[in-house]
């Protein structure tokens, strides 16, 4: 299926990513030239975009792990932050903020209240007594992201004009940051969800088997599923808060990554990572340098950049992937 | 080895298993035979500690099952289920390396031990060949030798089968047993399999267990158990039973209905 090497994969990811950053300083509305990167009157704009650079890196990777985690502990392929709700949990959260309230603090945090909420509602929702069944899981994902999808329609339909615009472009997704203190938050909080998956990856393994499967391993499922959907809502209420709602990219990195270096969570949560962190650096690129001045909101560009390359990729290693 | 004593078990509030008492002894072959819905599967979820007992006590070995941690009793038992489902097209090797889950440590990976174990484990089931090939390649034979490989590579002191051939064909299911029955001789591990094919449980185990609503209907060794009368009452259909002419072990025949 694959040829790859998961190191060498991993290595050259990480390298684009590296370059990705560069272009991301230098491209923009105003095109800096590489030898004036220094240039004292470039250094606000410089700044600005280090730290887009940084979010799209700590969003990216962020969300393709939660995705990685998701698809695992639910068994279900299309399971990823969004389907699960905490998207919308947290997006509707952030909305309120952003409506009623006034502050990105308060947008950050009911944002990030929203999400942990929603995942701990999905949670019990599908819980029967102590054990949880993943279909129920997905299924009260569904319901609840239904719901708050439409409270949201409503909150944006019946608040003004120009407030619903801002809602409307904050919620599509975007990766502008002009507070270093948020910025650090989110790398931080991102950082620590990825080292934690990593540290389950043995388990996160066992459970790709089935439940049962796992608990003749000797892995204690219900605390682990307990901990990583935890995780998961973690990095992506964080996520959401800050750059709204950015679709597909938990679902479609975690599929391409394991097509090419194979499902062994130990690797394919760092391989999950950079390929993230990459493609989302490719597409505020994208949405930086399309449509000048206005830009593109990062949210519409995932979709248009990642499905052309998904097909790309489904096709080149067409098999029958879940049975 | 394994020791149950008047056990009562099941799902929630709904109990399955009823003052269920027996032994198996190390190095035995046991058999858990009985129709649908009397047990079985509930038995060897119980004996797994997937399912905690209403009353009574699981031994393993000198300690209650309760007593023992899932990382411990995952190095003593191994199970091998109907059919595993693989969610993602792991090799096969990676397959056979996750046995050794419960003992490697937290960021391991596996050690050259584990690799060896790992070998040492498909060469076992004859299935060195596969290793390099992507699980969801394989038939259903092959795949269920992966299993089982992946089963042995935790070391297990005894296995549990829950009909580990009912989707294979009936050389593949001569294939398993004989291969069970092989390592069974030739290492001491303490088999104890679910099986629906009362011939093949005559075949192979040394001793039956008879489950009927829940409780042991009788146990002992194939030509105890297997009586065209227990058989009648149990299954509550017809039956002949006879000698197999070259195993002398008795052969159930059904017998057709009549419209």
């Amino acid at each position: 299926m694959t040829k790859i090497k998961p190191l060498n994969y991993i290595a050259a990811l990480f390298l684009c990513v590296v370059l990705l950053s560069v272009l991301g300083v230098l491209l923009g509305q105003v095109k800096i030239p590489l030898e004036k990167i220094f240039d004292e009157k470039y250094l606000e704009i410089i700044k600005l975009r280090f730290y887009r650079v940084i979010l799209a890196i700590a969003v990216g990777s962020g969300l393709s792990v939660a995705g990685v985690i998701l698809q695992s502990v639910l068994r279900n392929p299309l399971s990823e932050p969004y389907v699960l709700g905490v998207s919308s949990g947290a997006g509707l959260g952030a909305v309120i903020g952003l409506i009623f309230l006034s502050g990105m603090i308060s947008v950050s945090l009911l944002a990030f209240a929203g999400g942990v909420l929603t995942i701990i509602l999905v949670y019990n929702l599908a819980r029967t007594g102590n054990k949880l069944s993943t279909e129920n899981m997905i299924i009260s994902g569904v319901v609840v992201n239904a719901l708050f999808s439409s409270l949201l329609m409503f909150l944006i339909s019946s608040s003004g004009n120009a407030k619903s615009h801002s809602v409307i472009w904050w919620l599509l997704g975007n990766l502008q940051i002009f507070n270093f203190t948020q910025l650090v938050t989110v790398v931080c909080v991102i950082c620590a969800g990825i080292l934690v998956a990593i540290v389950f990856a043995k388990e996160l393994n066992a459970l790709s088997l089935g439940e049962e499967e796992a608990l003749h391993l000797g892995v204690n499922i219900e605390r682990i599923k307990k901990i990583l959907l935890l995780i998961s809502a973690l990095i992506t209420s964080v996520a959401v808060s800050v750059c709204g709602i950015i679709g597909f990219v938990g679902l479609m990195v975690p599929h391409l990554t394991r097509r090419i270096i194979g499902p062994d969570h130990r690797i394919l949560i760092i391989g999950s990572a950079v390929t993230g962190a990459a493609f989302l650096l490719l597409c505020d690129i994208v949405s930086r340098t399309v449509m000048v001045p206005q830009g593109l909101p990062v949210g519409v560009i995932t979709a248009f950049v990642g499905v052309p390359f998904f097909v790309c990729i489904l096709r080149k290693t067409r098999k029958a992937y879940f049975q | 080895m394994l020791h149950f004593l008047d056990v009562f078990s099941g799902y929630g509030k709904t109990e399955i298993l009823k003052d269920v008492t027996f032994s198996v002894d190390p190095g035995a072959f046991v058999g858990i035979i009985g129709p649908n819905g009397s047990g079985k599967s509930t038995l060897l979820r119980t004996a797994t500690k997937i399912l905690e007992p209403f009353a009574g006590e699981v031994y393993l070995r000198k300690d209650k099952l309760k007593e023992i941690s899932l990382k411990e009793l995952s190095r003593i038992a191994a199970v091998v289920p109907q059919d595993m489902l693989f969610m993602f097209p792991f090799k096969v090797l990676d397959v056979v390396l996750m046995g050794r889950i419960p003992y490697i440590n937290r960021l391991g990976f596996e050690s050259k031990e584990d690799l060896r174990i790992a070998f040492e484990s498909l060469e076992r089931v004859d299935a060195i060949g596969l290793k390099d090939r992507f699980i969801d390649e394989l038939s259903g034979g092959e795949r269920q030798r992966v299993v089982i490989a992946k089963a042995l590579a935790q070391k297990p002191k005894i296995l549990f089968l829950d009909e580990p051939t009912t989707h294979l064909d009936i050389s593949h299911q001569v294939e398993i047993f004989s291969l069970l029955k092989k390592l069974n001789k030739e290492t001491g591990l303490t088999v104890v399999t679910i099986l629906h094919d009362l011939n093949l449980a005559s075949l192979y185990c040394d001793e039956l267990i008879l489950l009927s609503e829940g409780r042991i209907k009788k146990q002992g060794t194939p030509n105890d158990v297997l009586d065209y009368k227990t058989i009648e009452e149990v299954y509550k259909t017809r039956v002949i039973v006879k000698e197999n002419p070259i195993t002398s072990c008795p052969h159930i025949f059904l017998v057709k209905l009549q419209p």
